[in-house]
């Protein structure tokens, strides 16, 4: 409906139409990626210096992949996240499940003591991991990649229970007669899992998931203090790097890695994809 | 097997949860082989959890559960010859229509050509063959409903439980599914165990009913019995409407019992249906149907009970009306008339004085 010589006012969806609210908007996006524009850009500037634009060069991406320590700690922080990624949802995913399905004493105490990593500053978590490893002797001269084993302990250790808390979130929702129906039709405890509980969570394990990538990739602060001069991770060498001053081979291998991140990402929200639609199409009965 | 004895058999069930409630009450049950039976009640009389304790989802806090003449009380839920459909459906949402009726045969480890021949069966005997690739969302709640059905009956269960099962449907997919019921039922042959709150529901599709209230079993009868001989106030008013008269007993002549009632503002009388005699001074009730009840502006020449009293108004129904006639007494009867004829035959209106009449058979005798 329209009535001449007036405004339509606008729906509640419809603000958007507003002149502030699309400033506002811009403003946001602008803030929110306008850095990482820049930091993209000048990965492929023709220039030693950050600051002027001198034309386009791949050549920082040729000098980055063969910068030796920089190429080592890449692929350091890639197979740390990777491990302690695959451990995460392992650990959480299971923890998650218990939480749900069992009743034991103490589970109060149990459950703060699991969600306790979150809370803790990272600060607190590092140096207790590294009193921690110095305690246990924690041999520092294996082999690659044994040697990345203290900070993989030390990431899996503070991103369970991120994946914990995504998968019991959505365990929240699970609908038990889904559980009783396989039961009556004849399915153990372990096909009931297997075939009906894991298949819905599946969405939440792999948010879960690419939450413990990402928290373990950029990870600083507790791998700072569980690495060793042998095993440096990139933002550990990253901000060892700048402290100097900040050269385009950082900004190429930092490019790189937010294109890592995002084919991550888009991959787990298409393998999500399925089941969301299945669950999305709101119900008319029930 | 026991050919002869009954398929299932409740042992003095009950069940505690924590120790406040007591959603089952000491029940005794016997149902046959091939028996379509409808446990009935009002919300919470413990209906779910009777059918749970069967199905095994839940353990009786003491009394044991016989299938067959086996005791299955510690059977767990996936190894009992019976299946259930669930009020939710509880269809898989991330597997197919074919996948989710062949889950059953799956996990119990059929060569996959036989699950494919029997799942096409299944959905063919709740008419929907072909909808073997279908996913769940893609159905209607009523199709879905048969997804359940099928998945149930795929298993070849000796019982098959149904939980409320078309509560969820409008009215008519619901009637059509109640016939469909029946005849799923004939076509297998194996027992069928129906929850349910509506009592249209059980009467049209079981051939037994027991009525639940608050955790205890208080009649168990065909349809027309527990409709037509109600043992108590409770099942008369749960099962279709009564009017109700409180009265004294007065005394009892030939079968015929007769009561000294306030609200009708004389005695009445109503024939003894094979139960005692209640004795004389007791307190009892009539409870007489609302389509037993003739209105008239004449008085019945008939013998039986007649009361007079004024019409108070007049509910259209469509097929009947309802009229309610406000007693001498005060106490309200509601009447219910067939409409057989297009234009009002009767020549009543709020507001005239009518005579309300029953014999001495159709008042049932209460005295619980
Ligand atoms: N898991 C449970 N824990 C505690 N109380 C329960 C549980 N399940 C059922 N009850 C209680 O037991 C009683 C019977 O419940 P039940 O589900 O059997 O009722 P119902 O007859 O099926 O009712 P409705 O028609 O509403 O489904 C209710 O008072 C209910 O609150
Ligand atoms: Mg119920």
């Amino acid at each position: 409906m329209r009535w001449p010589g007036r405004r339509t006012p606008p729906g509640p969806l419809d603000y958007t139409r507003r002149l502030w609210m699309q400033a506002l908007i811009g403003l946001t996006l602008l803030f929110l990626y306008a850095p990482i524009a820049i930091l993209v850009a000048f990965s492929f500037n023709d220039s030693r210096r950050t600051i002027v634009w001198r034309g386009f060069t791949t050549d920082w991406y040729v000098r980055a992949w063969e910068n030796a320590r920089l190429f080592e700690a890449f692929t350091n922080s890639l197979v740390i996240a990777a491990i302690a990624t695959a451990l995460s949802v392992v650990i959480g995913t299971t923890l998650a499940i218990a939480l749900w399905r069992f009743r034991f004493p103490g589970k109060p105490v149990f459950e703060g003591l699991v969600a306790l990593p979150i809370v803790i500053p990272e600060i607190c978590m590092g140096v207790a991991m590294m009193v921690f490893f110095a305690r246990l002797d924690w041999p520092t001269d294996l082999p690659w990649p044994l040697n990345l084993g203290a900070i993989t302990i030390a990431h899996t250790a503070f991103c369970f229970p991120f994946t914990a808390l995504v998968v019991r979130a959505r365990l929240a929702g699970f609908d038990r007669s889904l559980e009783e129906a396989a039961k009556d039709l004849g399915a153990s405890e372990w096909q009931t899992l297997r075939d009906i509980i894991l298949p819905y969570l599946r969405p939440g394990i792999l948010a879960g998931g690419l939450l413990a990538f990402t928290l373990s990739l950029d990870d600083f602060v507790i791998t700072f203090f569980t690495s060793g001069p042998e095993t440096v991770t990139f933002p550990v060498l990253v901000f060892s790097m700048v402290r100097f001053s900040v050269t385009p081979e950082v900004n190429a291998a930092s490019t790189v890695l937010i294109v890592i991140t995002v084919v991550v990402t888009v991959l787990a929200l298409t393998l999500q994809k399925p089941t969301e639609m299945a669950e999305g199409r709101p119900r008319s009965e029930v | 097997m026991n050919g002869t004895g009954p398929t299932i058999r409740f042992d003095r069930i009950s069940k505690w949860f924590g120790s406040q409630v007591l959603a089952v009450d000491d029940v005794s049950l016997d149902i046959a082989a091939n028996e379509f039976f409808a446990l009935l009640g009002p919300s919470g009389c413990g209906k779910t959890t009777l059918l749970r304790i069967l199905a095994g989802f839940e353990s009786p806090s003491s009394g044991s559960v016989y299938l067959e003449g086996r005791d299955i009380t510690a059977v767990p839920p996936n190894r009992r010859a019976v299946n259930m459909v669930f009020q939710s459906y509880a269809v898989f949402p991330h597997m197919t229509v074919g996948q989710n009726v062949g889950y059953g045969l799956r996990v119990s480890g059929l060569p996959r050509r036989e699950i494919g021949r029997r799942v096409e069966e299944a959905l063919a005997l709740v008419r929907l063959p072909g909808y073997g690739d279908r996913r769940p969302e893609q159905l209607s709640g009523g199709q879905r409903q048969r997804v359940a059905l099928a998945r149930a009956l795929v298993k070849r269960p000796r019982v098959l439980l149904l939980d409320e099962p078309l509560s969820a449907l409008d009215r008519k997919l619901r009637e059509d599914m109640q016939l469909e019921l029946v005849r799923l039922r004939q076509e297998i042959g194996i027992t069928f165990v129906i929850v349910t709150h509506d009592q249209e529901e059980a009467m049209s599709v079981a051939g037994r009913i027991a009525v639940m209230e608050s955790g205890r079993l208080v009649q168990i009868g065909s349809p027309s019995e527990i409709y037509e001989h109600p043992r108590s106030r409770f099942v008369a008013d749960f099962i279709g409407s009564v009017n109700l008269l409180d009265g004294r007993v007065t005394g009892t002549d030939g079968g015929v019992t007769a009561l000294d009632s306030a609200e009708a503002g004389g005695p009445l009388r109503a024939r003894l249906n094979g139960t005692a005699a209640p004795a004389t001074g007791d307190r009892a009730w009539i409870g007489i149907r609302p389509e037993k009840l003739l209105v008239d502006r004449r008085q019945p020449s008939r013998e039986g009970n007649a009361l007079s009293g004024e019409v108070l108004e007049i509910a259209y129904l469509g097929e009947r009306s309802i009229i309610h006639v406000r007693l001498d007494s005060g106490k309200v009867l509601k009447a219910s008339c067939p409409n057989e004829r297009r234009f009002d035959a009767r020549g009543i209106a709020a507001g005239d004085r009518v005579h309300v009449s029953w014999s001495a058979e159709n008042g049932i005798l209460l005295t619980d």
